[in-house]
């Protein structure tokens, strides 16, 4: 009998009824009115698929209770049914269904209550619940909710749908984003938009600011080799693309061909369940003539005493009982074949004896998922769900193949790599192809980005006051904005920079002539280049932007500036000034490491040195701070103070340096400690013989301005003229010194804030203008391979820069 | 939205829930196959064991 309820949910799921908001309704001309409509069959989409659920299980149970067979019995025959498996599957396309037409018609529309009403609607499908305060999106949402509790509640209700999840065999990309953790900050709209105004119309702006010959031939010729290397990856990565399809395609059709076997298979095993079912009811219809027989000879017998003698009539119905016997007993039989044969199949699906046994495990695996779907749709077999099998093994083959955790996913990092390097080469030519860096990118990567943030706070403290005071004098605007202007461009100029640049950490690529010179050609060409190897490997990145060069190239060009524009110091003393004066050049000794001269001066001694650092060349590195100490002085805890006499030291600008040929390593003791331990040689081996000779033409000399007339007298003596002495001696002026000595008691302090001051403020002008190199700027051309002596990484170390104009 | 708009996605709206009834009654009748399936297999079990009940009278 069906009952009151399940008469209910037939009605509602055949479309009789159907709530407010029906899909009738003609006169929808405005979004109140939509949005009442979607509320409406929103509504209605979930009542009805509820009520079809709802009814299934009631008409189960119902035929269940009817029955009257013990429990054991219809555990039995549910199971061998596979009722519950079957009824789930359609469950599941139910939901779906719901879904799908929920998705299609919440696409939203600008009606701010109907919006509500359909992401509520989401919302519930997703969850089942939620908070809504919007009422129609409210009554949508309990639809929704009773929809998904439903869902629920068959699960828990002991009624449920047994449906298996699928798992699939798709190799998921997720897991390659997951594993490219794209961490990199993005510059600020403000900022994007304040960059494109200064690059604006001048795309070649930079390239025009290299007006030397021979950069330009360096640049052509960079430009030359990257195309002819773009051409050589083309090949590779168009061949790889190639093989990998031809595999693709032999791995679908093993797929697909085990594909069909499993269907064969299964639709044997659904005709002799078909066969099987008829049996039940040859039996019964078997049984009834039997019982029309047995009738029959009831008949019969009331006119046995009427023919006695007629034995023939008794014969035929003994003859007809006998066949029928025989008849059951031949179904029977064939009943129990086919129950044999079907568990037979049913057990070589299961264990996969059907299967080639030489399928690698692999395929085998694919295969495994494959027949588990395949297993779920038994009774949906069909053209339509073939071609969607076909479809899921296609893209699973091509993750297989093409994923990065795939079966070629190492080969795809070496692609990857070989396309960074290709980038490398672009932006910072031939002296990058040998990084090692592109051994490991990534971590090579993470470091420059958390290097970012330091370099960044060190380039902001090379910032003067006066350089402040000098760009807000400009802009007019304050000092304060014009920091706070500074610090938030420098900020992502930097993280720019470094993420861009492999070989950041060594401070040659930030100023790469290559990447000041890019060509827009070359740059189009990379990223094309970059989105088809992505496309070919089936990889997901984010490509490298147009802007992404525009602000290393930006970054560059800056970088390049401000270094010919720094001040480097080497601060000596009276009487190294002297000597310095009289062999006319500052040289170079022997640099003991820290580790070597650790407890025992005498080595240092031996080879020359005379305890005092600052006979060889010692510059602060890079910001033109002033400083007494040095590192082994620091090392030695000796605090060095010095009186009025002892007070001097060279400072020349980064173009005075790059100009007479030496190159800014010079200046920068680590640089040079580095090269020294790792290699045993002295330092200056990156320059030529006499690269650690530094002619006093380049160099600027500090002095009290009470001890001018004696340094005249020292360069006189050493040859020079007295324009000479003139134009390489900057006095500090007595005041200064007054308060400096004040300031230590008589001695010059350490870290005297007076000196400071002054050499900030007054001492860098002063040697920037005197320079004669003041319009020059050099970019870096050339790298040297050396490694790390703590990381063992290799890295990049300069040995030469060129002028570009 | 315009009011061509708001008829346009009316429309629309109308072709789905019409595809929505009719994809949903297709598999109603899906649903109500299997069971009905399964009712028969509980039939028939019930009549094979009267059958058998019969037999052994």
């Amino acid at each position: 009998m069906i009952s009151a309820n399940e008469k209910i949910t037939e009605i509602v799921a055949s479309g009789e009824a159907f709530s407010e908001g029906s899909a009738e309704n003609k006169d929808i001309d405005n979004e109140g009115k939509l949005g009442k409509l979607i509320e409406g069959t929103l509504s209605d989409i979930y009542v009805r698929a509820s009520a079809t659920k709802e009814g299934g299980i009631l008409r189960l149970k119902g035929a269940i209770d009817s029955c009257g067979l013990p429990e054991g019995d219809i555990s039995r025959l549910r199971q061998e049914s596979e009722v519950d498996i079957k009824l789930g599957e359609n469950s599941e396309m139910i939901s779906e269904l719901v879904r799908h037409s929920v998705e299609q018609i919440s696409v939203p529309v600008d009606s701010g209550e109907s919006k509500q009403g359909a992401v509520a609607a989401e919302e519930g499908i997703k969850a089942g619940s939620a908070d809504a305060d919007d009422t129609r999106g409210a009554r949508v949402l309990e639809a929704a909710s009773r929809f998904s509790a439903g869902s629920q509640k068959e699960v828990a209700n002991g009624e449920q749908f047994q449906g298996t999840q699928d798992q699939g065999i798709v190799i998921r990309m997720e897991d390659y984003k997951k594993k490219d953790p794209d961490n990199k900050e993005k510059p600020s709209e403000e900022l994007v938009k304040e960059v494109e105004k200064v690059e604006e119309g001048s795309s070649e702006r930079y390239r025009e600011k290299i007006t030397n010959p021979e950069a330009n031939a360096i640049l052509d010729e960079n430009s030359e080799r990257f195309r002819r290397n773009t051409e050589l990856f083309k090949k590779t990565i168009e061949e790889t693309a190639q093989n990998r399809q031809k595999e693709v395609e032999e791995f679908k059709k093993k797929l697909s061909d085990k594909l069909h076997e499993i269907c064969s298979a299964q639709e044997e095993i659904q005709y002799l369940y078909k066969e099987s079912e008829k049996i039940p009811e040859e039996i019964s219809a078997l049984g009834a003539s039997i019982d029309k027989y047995k009738a029959d000879i009831g008949e019969l017998s009331k006119n046995i005493f009427s023919r006695l003698l007629n034995r023939n009539g008794i014969n035929s119905i003994e003859k007809a009982m006998s066949g029928a016997e025989e008849k059951i007993q031949e179904l029977k039989e064939k009943n129990k074949a086919n129950v044999y044969r079907r568990q037979e199949l049913s057990q070589a699906v299961e264990s996969g004896n059907l299967s080639p046994q030489n399928l690698t495990a692999e395929e085998r695996k694919a295969l495994i998922s494959l027949e588990n779907s395949i297993g779920k749709t038994v009774l949906g077999i069909n053209p339509a769900t073939e071609k969607a099998t076909l479809e899921s093994v296609e893209a699973s083959a091509k993750d297989h193949f093409f994923g990065a955790y795939g079966k070629y996913g190492e080969e795809n990092n070496k692609l990857l790599r070989q396309l960074n390097i290709l980038k490398n080469e672009l932006t910072f030519g031939e002296s990058t192809n040998s990084i090692d860096a592109a051994r490991d990118i990534e971590e090579v990567e993470r470091r420059a980005i958390s290097q970012a943030d330091d370099a960044f706070k060190r380039a902001l403290d090379k910032y003067d006051e006066l350089t402040y005071i000098e760009i807000a004098k400009e802009r007019k605007k304050s000092v304060e904005e014009i920091k706070k202007e500074i610090y938030e461009k420098e900020r992502v100029v930097w993280k720019e920079a470094y993420s861009h640049t492999y070989s950041a950490m060594s401070g040659y690529s930030r100023a790469s002539l290559e990447l000041i010179g890019l060509k827009e050609a070359d740059m189009d060409t990379y990223i094309q280049i970059e989105d088809e190897a992505k496309k070919l490997l089936g990889l997901q990145f984010e490509n490298t932007a147009k802007k992404d060069f525009e602000y290393a190239r930006y970054r560059a060009y800056y970088e390049a500036r401000r270094t010919g524009q720094n001040i480097f110091t080497h601060v000596t003393s009276g009487e190294r000034a002297e000597k310095i004066i009289k062999e006319r050049s500052l040289k170079s000794s022997k640099i003991h490491t820290p580790s070597e001269l650790r407890g025992d001066m005498n080595a240092l001694k031996k080879s020359g040195q005379t305890g005092n650092i600052e006979e060889s060349l010692y510059f602060t590195s890079g910001g033109g701070g002033f400083n007494y100490g040095t590192k082994l002085d620091k090392y030695e805890g000796q605090e060095i103070e010095r009186d009025l006499k002892d007070f001097a030291f060279f400072a020349a600008t980064g173009n005075d340096l790059l100009a007479s040929g030496k190159s800014i390593e010079v200046a920068t003791p680590t640089m040079r400690e580095k090269g020294e331990s790792l290699k045993g040689q002295a330092v200056g081996d990156y320059e030529s013989a006499d690269g650690t000779e530094l002619s006093l033409e380049s160099l600027q000399l500090i002095i009290p301005e009470s001890e001018i007339s004696r340094y005249i007298s020292l360069f006189e003596n050493a040859g020079y003229n007295g324009n000479f002495a003139k134009e390489h001696l900057v006095g500090v002026p007595n005041d200064i010194v007054e308060k400096a000595l004040n300031e230590g008691n008589g001695l010059f302090l350490r870290d005297s804030k007076v000196l400071h001051e002054y050499v900030d403020n007054q001492l860098k002008r002063e040697v920037k203008n005197r320079s004669k190199n003041k319009g020059k700027i050099f970019a870096t051309v050339k790298a040297r391979k050396s490694e790390d002596g703590v990381t063992g990484r290799a890295t990049n170390t300069v040995f030469q820069w060129q002028q570009i104009n | 939205m315009t009011k061509e708009e708001i008829q346009e996605k009316a429309k629309r709206i109308e072709i789905i829930h019409k595809s929505y009834l009719d994809k949903l009654l297709d598999m109603k009748k899906q649903q109500d196959k299997i069971i009905e399936g399964f009712s028969e297999i509980l039939k028939n079990k019930k009549i094979e064991k009267i059958k058998k009940l019969i037999s052994s009278l």
